[in-house]
């Protein structure tokens, strides 16, 4: 089971990290955590067309949405699962990634209880609850450093913790919901 | 005996220490992006990699190094001066946004002979050589690990650890060394390694 794949910096994602830096906003990321009760959460999100015609004239496959994921320096978000219309994203650095870090947990611990909102159906872990399992080991962690597909099919969070800076990532989900094996044979 | 040299305390050891964070947080957020010509192996090739991966080449080992492969016409790389500082004066763009290694090279300048960043792939290897002189000792600070990469000097291995607690340093010059990769125990990222030549009489003066 692959959890993330590299990819090389291209000049496309050089120019997506550039593009997702328009959106930096702390403020705006405070005030979401604190809106959805979390530490990491979407500041931005366009779908469709909204997306610029040179993301989408780039790509051999289609992108449907683009997000801006963004976190609170020394806070750890929420562990979850993405919808299940989500099974993985491209995922590109945009600021403050080098200490924050992805982790991914084993998928045998937790117990699913989904979140229906306007866009998809999110999975949360019912033994969370209302506070986040800080002490949990990840199976896997990695800093964000280049272009990658991510695994989003499985448990996993943002901890920013060991972190000063607020940590944004730019996000793409694709059309057909692509497995992240069947994504690198169609980028 | 090992061949692997801790090295310090010194002034470049107790500054890169003192501010590895912003080294990283400048090499992964402004340099890293632009080096967008690298393909997935060893970036070994002169030329491309001299101006993207490169604070400071030297001028000596490049012409050596060059001369001896006969790679002139091949790489067509003139062995001006400004060639020697390539990642200002052919990205000055992407210098100007690396402060905390300009000042690390242009502080120490005297003393280091070369700065770059290695770049390897999961996957990657290079095989068993040693350098093109023994003035130096070649410092490894890594940026980024995979456990998969192992590093053999002499028949001693070593992977390497992330940060200033994992630097490490040898004789470039003196001693075989090369690079394997076990896919058994690698991970998907990239293995990145911060590489200085440092003069031997540097570290002379404090020990």
């Amino acid at each position: 089971m692959n959890l993330l794949i590299e990819m090389p910096w291209s000049n496309f994602y050089y120019r997506l990290m550039q593009y997702g830096r328009e959106f930096i906003d702390n403020s705006a990321v405070d005030l979401m955590c604190e809106k959805i009760s979390d530490n990491h959460g979407i500041l931005h999100r366009s779908m469709g067309e909204q997306i610029p015609a040179w993301i989408r004239d780039s790509l051999q496959i289609k992108p449907e949405i683009l997000q801006i994921f963004a976190a609170i320096p020394g806070k750890c978000g929420r562990i979850h699962m993405d919808g299940l219309d989500r099974k993985c994203a491209l995922n590109v650095p945009v600021k403050g990634c080098t200490m924050g870090k992805m982790q991914w947990f084993n998928n045998n611990n937790y117990t699913v209880v989904p979140i229906d909102n306007k866009y998809t159906r999110v999975r949360i872990t019912e033994e969370e609850g209302p506070i986040d399992r800080l002490d949990d080991t990840p199976m896997f962690e990695c800093t964000l450093t280049s272009p990658s597909l991510v695994n989003t099919d499985v448990w996993h969070r943002v901890d920013n913790r060991q972190s000063t800076e607020y940590r944004y990532v730019l996000s793409l989900r694709f059309a057909g919901n692509p497995t992240i094996e069947e994504l690198i044979k169609n980028l | 005996m090992t061949y692997f040299i801790k090295p310090g305390p010194d002034p470049i050891s107790e500054y890169i220490r003192n501010n590895y964070i912003k080294l990283k947080a400048e090499f992964f957020e402004e340099w890293f992006p632009m080096t967008t010509n690298n393909k997935p192996q060893y970036m070994m090739q002169p030329g491309r990699m001299l101006y993207e991966n490169t604070i400071k080449v030297s001028a000596a080992k490049l012409s050596k190094k060059l001369l001896d492969k006969n790679e002139l016409k091949i790489v067509n790389f003139p062995l001006e001066k400004d060639n020697i500082y390539p990642l200002k004066t052919r990205m000055p763009a992407v210098y100007e946004k690396v402060p905390t290694w300009a000042a690390l090279l242009e502080t120490h300048n005297d003393v280091i002979d070369q700065l770059f960043v290695d770049i390897a792939y999961p996957g990657a290897s290079i095989s068993s050589h040693y350098g093109v002189s023994s003035h130096c000792y070649r410092l490894h600070l890594c940026l980024q690990t995979n456990p998969g990469f192992v590093f053999n000097i002499e028949g001693e291995l070593k992977g390497w650890a992330e940060g200033p607690g994992g630097m490490f340093m040898f004789d470039d010059g003196k001693l075989y060394h090369g690079v394997s990769y076990d896919p058994s125990t690698g991970g998907p990222q990239t293995r990145i390694v911060a590489i200085l030549d440092i003069f031997k009489d540097y570290y002379e003066s404090f020990n």
